[in-house]
């Protein structure tokens, strides 16, 4: 069935209108009288009162949520009225020994009535981006207000009904039509199904005021009662839903988020961390000492490093190229402070996909403080080729290696490192070391199906 | 051309100063006096503004919109310290801005920057008579790793064949184990890249095991020899790198030829 959510609509409001409409009119047509019943407008008074106080929590998600809008807050506000001014309540006030003209009722009722239907229509065109300007005025407004003052005309006179429903059906096909352009262009959201409930239910409820106040049949207790549970428990559903679904989504996102940005400021203060930059100034001053070109050089390698660092904290992910630009300034400006020179090999053979940035720069840092090559004659050796679906980076050297049981990943820029590098890629870091016989850090990136990460 | 360079401090405008010779530009420097700035732009026909962004009066990405509104096509250039990119900057600025320069800049980066404003492309000069050298715009190039150096030649004596991998490995790498060899090789083919960039110099094309060159804009004595018999050649092609012995009997054939014509 293509227009699902406009089937719902129609059969829903039909069904509801129809049930609430027999209800009432059935046992007065077949001679039962009507009870008073104090009790029954005693608990549907509580029960618009518990709804009024979801009317209050949809006033305060409108100033403290982001994302709600005011048409929820207006429904809700609307069948407080609606359901204050229904059948029932007039059942208690009747029982109470203090009838309050149906008159009034009839009036207020019809123009909450008509409050919560537009409210509903509007909400589901802003759901939609819907715009019906000058045509809906015209199909909508002037029949309605026509019907309405027919409504009051006649109900003095017991003949409000007809119009009352006429009323109905005229909203009814208005937001059914609302749907029904909505299909067309959209997938029809869950909030959409739960606002034409919510009309069908307020339009059941209309037919049995319209019935009951207009003198047509007499006042049965728990009808309207019915209508308002429903629409309560309704709300209330929605609410549950939607706080269980969030909740779990927020803690998530809180999760990464929290952990991302201790990553993100662990790895900015590994890079930054002041001793590194007073080593490195020194260093800068030493080399200023020997040769003015070399000062130079040292200047422009670090801050070249420094600038690539500081930018990689607006990106999650940067193209494995800038990455290993940032990796060769470090290694040039690392280089330029040593007598003993290590020699840095990059064998890049492939480069179409992102890494976080100074992801891979920590593990080159290692290599160079802690193998000892420049001392062997040996080299270090980054490398980004592909292997099938992966892309495969690695950091190898020929030095002295480590015992990878008694040595733990060392420094916080390391760990930091793979853990970012699992987190936003699901890449595994493996770093294979023995004692004199080099080391080699793997990472194993995997790569889309098609087209590349950038 | 005119170029109005702004930062608020005197020292990067001295450098700015020091760096810049030898160009067909007029200079104009200004601290953040913005009403100062916005007349000078208003009386005269600015080709570029080069201007820091964190000035402790105004921000030069603010002076940078008013500039545009006076001067619409001015082309901007932002010398700043900070990591600023493309996606810091407004639609209209970023329409107009050619380039960053970061502080501290090399003479290299502002020299690209001025072949870019004046439409030029930079003039590579290549010399492989005696020994391999090339010069952009007449500054010698620094090749900090000599193994890129030599491929470099290596593609330009190519005369604008593919040079692939395995060709650069038999000339370069020939005792080298063959792993090692392509190891060695990208090694320098990464070196190489980041040297030409920084010098402003897109001639060559990186691909997979292959490298290609643009001869456009090249001027290469050998290339030249080789097409009109003019030319330095003395007996000497690339000194320092063996490969180049079996470039000589053609070298030698040409000049033979060039003797027998006189």
């Amino acid at each position: 069935m293509k227009n699902k959510a406009l089937t719902f609509t129609g059969i829903g409001v039909a069904v509801s209108v129809l049930l609430g409409a027999a209800a009432v009119a059935v046992p007065t047509l077949c001679g039962v009288p009507s009870v008073p019943n104090l009790a029954v407008g005693i608990v549907h008074l509580t029960v618009v009162g518990l709804l009024l106080c979801v009317f209050g929590v949809e006033i305060v998600s409108v100033f403290k949520i982001d994302d709600s809008t005011y048409h929820t807050m207006l429904i809700a506000g609307g069948t407080v009225v609606f359901y204050f001014f229904s059948a029932d309540t007039a059942l208690f006030f009747e029982s109470a020994n203090a009838p309050l003209s149906p008159l009034l009722f009839g009036y207020v009722s019809e123009c909450a009535y008509l409050f919560v239907a537009l409210a509903c229509c509007g909400y589901v065109m802003y759901l939609y981006g819907l715009k019906m300007r000058a045509k809906w005025c015209y199909a909508i407004f002037i029949p309605a207000v026509l019907l309405f003052a027919g409504y009051a005309a006649a109900l003095p006179f017991g003949y409000g009904y007809p119009f009352g429903f006429a009323l109905i059906l005229l909203f009814s096909l208005a937001f059914c039509t609302i749907v029904f352009k909505a299909e067309k262009t959209h997938k029809i959201a869950f909030t959409t199904y739960i606002t034409a409930l919510m009309f069908c239910l307020v339009s059941g409820a209309q037919a049995v005021n319209a019935l009951c106040f207009s003198g047509a049949t007499s006042l049965l207790p728990g009808v309207t009662f019915a209508y308002l549970t429903a629409s309560l428990s309704l709300y209330l559903l929605v609410y549950l839903t939607f706080t269980i679904r969030s909740d779990s989504k927020a803690v998530k996102s809180a999760e990464y988020r929290s952990r991302a940005e201790m990553f993100e400021s662990r790895a900015l203060s590994g890079q930054i961390k002041p001793h590194f930059l007073f080593n490195a100034l020194e260093a800068v001053r030493a080399l200023y000492h020997e040769d003015l070109a070399a000062g130079d050089a040292g200047v422009k390698h670090l801050s070249d490093f420094l600038r690539d660092s500081v930018r990689a904290f607006d990106s999650e992910l940067v193209p494995v190229e800038e990455e290993l630009d940032a990796v060769f300034s470090y290694t040039e400006f690392e280089n330029l402070k040593r007598d003993k020179k290590v020699d840095v090999l990059f064998n890049i053979e492939y480069t179409d996909y992102s890494v976080p940035p100074l992801s891979v720069q920590p593990f080159v840092e290692n290599a160079i403080k802690y193998s000892g090559v420049e001392a062997t004659g040996g080299c270090v050796v980054v490398s980004s080729l592909r292997d099938g679906d992966f892309a495969v980076l690695e950091i190898s050297d020929n030095g002295k290696g480590f015992d990878p049981a008694t040595v733990s990943p060392s420094s916080h820029g390391i760990r930091n490192a793979s853990d970012r590098l699992l987190l936003t890629l699901g890449a595994k870091t493996e770093v294979l070391s023995r004692p004199d016989a080099g080391c080699r850090v793997k990472i194993l990136i995997p790569l889309p199906p098609k087209g590349d990460l950038t | 051309m005119k170029i109005v360079v702004i930062d608020d401090e005197m020292h990067a405008l001295q450098s700015f100063l020091g760096e810049s010779i030898g160009y067909d530009v007029e200079y104009k420097f200004f601290k953040d006096d913005e009403a100062a700035i916005l007349d000078y732009v208003k009386e005269n026909t600015v080709g570029a503004v080069f201007t820091d962004i964190g000035m402790p009066s105004v921000s030069g990405l603010d002076l940078a919109e008013k500039i545009i509104g006076v001067c619409p096509d001015v082309a901007l250039v932002f010398i700043t310290g900070m990591a600023v990119t493309e996606d810091d900057l407004s639609e209209r600025v970023r329409s107009h801005t050619v380039g960053f320069l970061y502080k501290p800049f090399k003479s290299a980066r502002l020299a690209e920057l001025l072949n870019i404003l004046q439409k030029r492309t930079p003039v590579l000069t290549v010399k492989m008579f005696d020994v391999f050298d090339c010069f952009v715009d007449g500054e010698l190039i620094d090749f900090p790793s000599a193994k890129s150096k030599e491929l470099f030649a290596l593609l330009l004596a190519y005369n604008g064949k593919t040079l692939t991998m395995t060709d650069a490995i038999d000339h370069l790498w020939e005792n080298s184990d063959v792993e090692k060899a392509k190891i060695s090789y990208r090694n320098a083919v990464f070196r190489l890249r980041k040297t030409l960039d920084e010098h402003g110099i897109h001639c060559v094309g990186y691909e997979r095991a292959k490298l290609t060159l643009d001869k456009k804009g090249i001027v290469c004595d050998y290339w030249t020899f080789l097409r009109s018999g003019k030319g330095d050649y003395n007996g000497e092609f690339c000194k320092s790198y063996d490969w180049s012995v079996a470039y000589l009997p053609e070298l030698d054939r040409v000049k033979k030829k060039r003797e027998k014509r006189r």
